[in-house]
């Protein structure tokens, strides 16, 4: 298993002087290929800041973040817009699709964008949102979609072409516990694919889906769990009691 | 190969620009953003080509109306005038320069007498196949006269003598037939009547039009030389000037230069909406790795599409508007106006700078956005507004630049220099540019004290700082162009006690300010009592006005340079560089008989002795004598007029100098009736006026009274209706945009128990407060503008127009703000769809 | 869990073999919970009494017994059903008790405590998703208890994070005052 996403002592501080805020303080991360990530803590603690930094939208004032092997504070502008059309995939609560845009337009863009072809990136947008079965709403734009359908759009987006970078930021928020889980499934489903995710969350049932739960607060790590693993039965492990 | 591997293998190649497909992805997006939000996109549209039309359209009326040097050259260079009574004497002379010149065309003339009138009609003997003066003949009707006895005539001959094509038109002894009605193009208040080429009666003078031998002919371009041959024949040279268009196209291309910097303001202030509007899918655009380059070209494809189509419909409108209404501009311009004869160059510059100004204006939001940090973005806040001092220093330093550009611009001789000209204007819509955003943000400070529906609306303008400014620059420039237009035909309007006469005077003259007709006592007596009785009927009185006039030496009748005869009268002239100027009408010396100078208030006694001339004029006074008869040629070596001054009575066409008898005796000139000075205790009624048109009229003299001046009232009515019109609709546009922006905001007052009455007031208070502040600005920067082009002459800026002003400064706030009101009050359409966006 | 109940409601389908009856149990349960033969018999036999199934009339031994559910049976059964269970919070939930307890010591870092229990908790919900998302999309047996311990642990987790919130915005004890303090003041502030 090779480390795909990983920040070492990222720390973020935003304002001066008195105002000074510190959003990260010396975070260490590590996320596997095929490994999800939960992040979890308070609002406030820095989860959202820990994403944007990993994802490259926001710097670190200190520390380093390297996807793939390759640190993000040694790219370029561009080198670093190229790295997000390729490797990395956003999932937001919301805000997630380009209006203008159908929903397999709105997956192919990142693969566009990067100088794929409309007709190859087509066919593999369709494959994307076959995976996560939205394909029949392919030709449909996001205003005429349901919550979980968008959701899975953005998801399909996030994963499409070789895209092996996920990042999410309470990506079932809106939706009802029903469709909350079934995105998750397919979320899951992905990662054996080899792909790396980071969910960021303050709700522990969609925590509860990663294979690590590294908890957060005031910026800083202060704790994570175990992979989960043992007998497959819900009787054994009996909390507390 | 797949597909999708090929995919792969031509984006490893594309580098990180991501090439045509990720533009054609990028633009893609843009087009159905363009067409998901095509009614506000139609309202920017509508607006945009309107104003692209307007520029057009003025750039090519300017090009077209002044009046162009072919009224008087046709197809030559070069004209030689040569006038005598002796037409022997002129064949003989024309035969030489004929053969010097060659190939030539020849015009003969002949002034012929109107019966019962001074008036007189030019007899024209003119080939309508000349070589060069194809341009200056026209047929309207009937054909060209082939035959002896056979004329055309223009409109206006037609009219005087109520005669049309078939008739008999009797002026000398022989009838003629009226054949055909013709005109001059190039100058449609030219009426003359046309003869066959080589009629005898045309001797008095000649035009001799030829393209001239550059290497022989020295003379300098726009060059006038008089001359007198030794044979006494009066001759005047005169060359055509390098271009005929240079002015025009200077006034055309600075028309087209503000007229454009008001579409990039307008499309400026379009665009910085929208894309703030966008800035949260900018966000997810550059999450998604697009590069800034490609998050520009979304903004700027909207530019190019928007520039485009006002490009292509604003000069489609304007061709349309110009075919249709380029005719009835004809008399204004007093020439034929070809419609087809446009301007192309002027008109691709027109359409190419358009496309450029809205694309450029597209690019500074799109600039702006892309580099707004992509976390910024995606959480849809504001950037944060540039420091104010900097651009208050900026804002005076272009302030200053104009200004000193303005002042400068216009060289001695009044040609404007194309640079200083167009950058002026330029550099001041950039210093009120930099100008907006502090007004903005003065508006949050006074915001504080304001009920809570205005403070709102303030502080939202100062929040989203960009959009507020790029709003009212476009508000500021419309109404700083409806100012000027205001200033400026203020300037030109004579007040009530200015203007040529006062409207309780009537003028009668016989013939023109310098030359006197010959009439005989007996007719200046029979004159003198229909004058009289004229006034006795207005209850005014009479004052008789004698020219004084120089006499020949020699015996011989004074012929002037056009073949007129009569009394050469004396003039009073500044002397000026290398020469004297003399001011028309009001350069005309009367003798200062003691009713004129009791009108003017002089006590005969307080006159020196040494007092040649009483006038308010002041400065360097010569007395001229323009019939040569006196024999000085050299301007220097004519000695200044003692001058003692009297009252201005204000009024350009009254008469203002007069000699006294002893200086007339000293100069031996002679006091000559040239015409009488009515002056009655009420305004002249029209009827008065009728009455006294209809006595000139009979017994030939020239009628002057107070100008109307309707014209230029309504150019400032216009203006300033123009002016508010373009202003509110640029407001709508941006009001509509920035308020449709606050849905939210709106939803949630509603939800907190804000009526109607709340929401309005937030719209009207926006609008109100950009209208007062653009008009305020737009004053200003028009008044920076105005001051600069007048510095050599601030008194014609006064007395300011200010009824208009204020009508705009205060009445466009008002009507903004009522208007806001009134439609401002509906409920908050369902926002179902913001959450996407 | 109401063994006879749920032994009720199997034979509400229908009369069944006392051996049947366990396997479709466990079954139903998602195998959560398993139940020994002897168990089964001592409730049949228990409902038998109380008039609530009753059985063949064969002899032999009781795997071969068939029962089924009496008129009484029934009514028991659809009672059962629309009754609340007991919604009352245990009077002494453990975890209360600790965090309480921790309230008072000295040098205890409370925040450190409540981690350790949301670890705690957190894994076994991951454990609980782990099971869930492993099963077969149409074991909904499963997934509801499944999802039963899910928002069971949920409650507690959120819990947790609202009592670290709350112990957040508790103000520091002064160093010197804080002993000196009223008790009833303190109390006051810290359950405000």
């Amino acid at each position: 298993m090779t480390a795909v996403i990983e920040l070492r002592g990222v720390t973020k501080v935003y304002g001066e002087g008195a105002s000074e805020v510190h959003a990260l303080d010396h975070v260490d991360l590590t996320v596997l290929s095929g490994e999800l990530v939960a992040v979890m803590g308070p609002s406030g603690s820095g989860k959202s800041t820990l994403l944007t930094i990993a994802g490259s939208l926001e710097d670190p004032s200190e520390g380093s973040v390297l996807i793939d092997g390759l640190a993000l504070a040694e790219m370029s502008r561009n080198d670093r817009a190229r790295m997000r059309r390729r490797s990395i995939g956003y999932v937001f609560q919301d805000f997630n699709l380009l209006a203008g845009l159908t929903a397999c337009e709105n997956v192919t863009l990142p693969l566009e964008l990067d100088g794929t072809s409309s007709k190859a990136a087509r066919v593999l947008g369709l494959e994307a949102l076959a995976a996560l079965g939205v394909a029949e709403h392919a030709a449909r734009f996001p205003d005429e979609l349901s919550g979980g359908e968008r959701q899975r759009v953005a998801i399909a987006r996030a994963l499409v072409g070789e895209r092996h970078v996920l990042l999410a930021d309470e990506p079932t928020g809106a939706l009802d516990s029903a469709n909350g889980e079934a995105v998750m499934r397919l979320l899951r489903k992905a990662m054996e694919r080899g792909v790396a995710g980071i969910i960021v969350t303050h709700d522990a049932r969609l925590a509860s889906w990663a294979d690590r739960v590294v908890f957060l607060r005031d910026g800083r790590v202060v704790d994570q769990t175990a992979a989960p693993v043992g007998p497959e039965s819900l009787l054994v492990p009996e909390p507390t009691t | 190969m797949t597909v999708v591997e090929a995919a792969y293998v031509q984006r490893r190649r594309s580098g990180s620009g991501g090439g045509v497909a990720g533009r054609r992805a990028v633009t893609r997006w843009a087009w159905r953003m363009f067409r998901r939000e095509w009614r506000q996109q139609i309202v920017v549209l509508v607006l945009l080509s309107v104003t692209v039309a307007a520029a057009v359209f003025a750039a090519i009326a300017a090009y077209n109306l002044p009046p162009s040097e072919s009224a008087e050259f046709g197809t030559a260079d070069r004209r030689i005038t040569l006038s005598s009574p002796d037409s022997a004497a002129l064949l003989s002379e024309l035969a030489k320069l004929a053969d010097q010149y060659a190939p030539v065309e020849t015009i003969w003339h002949a002034q012929l007498p109107v019966p019962g009138s001074v008036e007189t009609l030019d007899l024209r003997a003119e080939d309508p196949q000349g070589l060069y003066s194809r341009p200056l003949l026209s047929l309207l009707d009937g054909h060209y006269p082939t035959r002896a006895g056979e004329v055309a005539v223009t409109n206006g001959v037609a009219a005087m003598f109520g005669v049309g094509v078939g008739d008999q038109l009797t002026v000398l002894t022989e009838p003629w037939t009226v054949v055909g009605v013709v005109e001059n193009p190039t100058q449609l208040d030219d009426e003359f009547i046309l003869t066959l080429p080589g009629d005898p009666r045309a001797s008095e003078k000649v035009n001799l039009l030829f393209s001239g031998h550059p290497d022989e002919h020295q003379a300098p371009a726009h060059s006038i030389r008089q001359f007198t041959t030794p044979v006494g024949i009066n001759g005047l040279t005169q060359s055509r000037g390098p271009s005929d268009r240079g002015p025009a196209v200077i006034a055309a291309l600075s028309l087209d230069t503000i007229a454009l910097l008001l579409v990039s303001l307008v499309a400026a202030a379009g665009f910085v909406v929208v894309a703030q509007r966008r800035l949260r899918q900018f966000g997810m655009l550059a999450a998604m790795g697009a590069t800034s380059r490609q998050l520009r070209l979304v903004t700027i494809a909207h530019g190019l599409v928007a520039g485009l189509v006002s490009a292509v419909v604003g000069s489609g409108v304007a061709l349309v508007g110009w075919f249709t209404w380029s005719s009835s501009l004809e008399s204004a311009a007093n020439h034929r106006i070809n419609s087809s004869d446009l301007p192309w160059w002027l008109l691709a510059a027109g359409i190419g700078l358009a496309l450029l100004t809205t694309t450029a204006a597209a690019w500074w939001p799109a600039r702006t956005t892309a580099r707004v940090p992509v976390v910024t973005a995606l959480s849809g806040r504001p950037p944060r507004p540039k420091r104010a001092h900097r651009s208050a220093l900026a804002a005076v330093i272009f302030f200053v630049v104009g200004f000193a550009c303005l002042a400068k611009g216009i060289d001695k001789q009044g040609v404007a220099k194309p640079f200083p000209f167009i950058g002026g204007p330029i550099a001041i819509v950039l210093g009120i540019l930099f100008l907006c955003p502090i007004a903005i943000r003065a508006l949050a400070i006074v915001a504080g004290r304001l009920p809570i529906a205005v403070r709102l609306a303030l502080r939202d303008l100062a929040r989203y700082q960009a959009r507020a400014a790029s709003a009212l620059a476009a508000i500021s420039l419309g109404l700083g162009i409806a100012f000027t237009a205001i200033v400026v035909s203020a300037a030109a309007t004579p007040a009530h006690d200015s203007g040529n006469l006062s409207d309780r005077q009537i003028l009668l003259r016989l013939g023109d300010f310098d030359l006197i007709p010959e009439r005989t006592s007996a007719q200046i007596d029979q004159l003198d009592a229909a004058v009289n009785q004229l006034a006795a009927s207005l209850g005014a009185v009479v004052y008789p006005l004698d020219a004084a006039t120089s006499v020949s030496t020699t015996g011989e009748p004074f012929v002037d340079p056009e073949g007129r005869t009569g009394h050469p009268a004396i003039l009073v002239g500044h002397r000026v560089d290398r020469g004297i100027e003399v001011s028309g009408n009001s350069g005309t010396v009367y003798v200062a008989t003691a009713k004129i100078l009791a009108r003017d208030g002089v006590d005969p006694s307080t006159i020196q002795p040494s007092t040649e001339v009483l006038t308010p004029s002041t400065g360097d006074l010569i007395l001229v004598d323009p019939s040569g008869f006196n024999h000085k040629t050299r301007v220097d070596e004519e000695t200044s007029a003692v001058v003692q001054a009297i009252a201005d009575p204000g009024y350009s066409d009254q008469p203002k100098a007069f000699i006294t008898e002893a200086a007339m005796r000293s100069h031996g000139w002679v006091a000559v009736r040239a015409g009488w000075l009515i002056e009655s205790e009420h305004p002249i009624t029209s009827q008065q006026r009728a009455a006294a048109h209809d006595l000139a009229a009979q017994s030939g003299m020239a009628l002057v009274t107070r100008n109307q001046n309707h014209d230029l009232f309504l150019t400032r009515l216009i203006a300033t209706a123009v002016g508010m019109l373009l202003a509110l609709s640029i407001l709508a546009m941006t009001i509509g945009l920035i308020r449709g922006e606050a849905g939210r905001d709106l939803q949630t007052l509603t939800a907190t128990g804000a009526n109607s009455s709340a929401r309005r007031m937030l719209t009207a208070a926006t609008a109100g407060a950009l209208a007062l502040l653009g008009a305020l600005l737009g004053l200003l920067g028009a008044y920076v503008a105005l001051i600069a082009g007048y510095s050599d002459d601030l008194g014609r800026l006064t007395p300011i127009p200010i009824v208009n002003l204020l009508v705009v400064v205060l009445g466009l706030p008002l009507v903004a703000s009522t208007v806001a009101w009134l439609l401002g009050g509906r409920e908050p359409v369902a926002i179902a769809r913001q959450a996407l966006d | 869990m109401s063994v006879p109940h749920a032994l009720l409601a199997l034979l509400s389908e229908g009369p069944k073999y006392g051996l049947r009856l366990r396997q479709e149990f466990e079954v139903r349960t998602g195998e959560v919970w398993s139940l020994n033969v002897g168990q089964v018999y001592t409730t049949l036999q228990r409902l038998e009494r109380d008039g609530l199934v009753e059985s063949d009339e064969t002899d032999g031994d009781g795997q071969q017994k068939r029962y089924r559910i009496t008129e009484a049976g029934s009514g028991e059964l659809a009672h059962w059903l629309r009754t609340p269970p007991d919604t009352e919070l245990p009077p002494r939930d453990e975890l209360i008790i600790k965090v309480l307890v921790s309230l008072r010591l000295p040098g205890v870092d409370l925040h450190e405590i409540l981690q350790v229990h949301r670890r705690h908790f957190v894994e076994a919900m991951q454990h609980c998703t782990h099971i869930k998302s492993k099963a077969a999309d149409d074991d909904i047996e499963l997934a509801l208890v499944a999802d039963a311990e899910l928002f069971r642990l949920d409650a507690v987790v959120r819990w947790l994070d609202a009592a670290d919130a709350r112990l957040k915005r508790r103000p520091l004890p002064e160093p010197g005052v804080a002993e000196a303090a009223p008790r009833a003041t303190r109390k006051s502030t810290v359950w405000a």
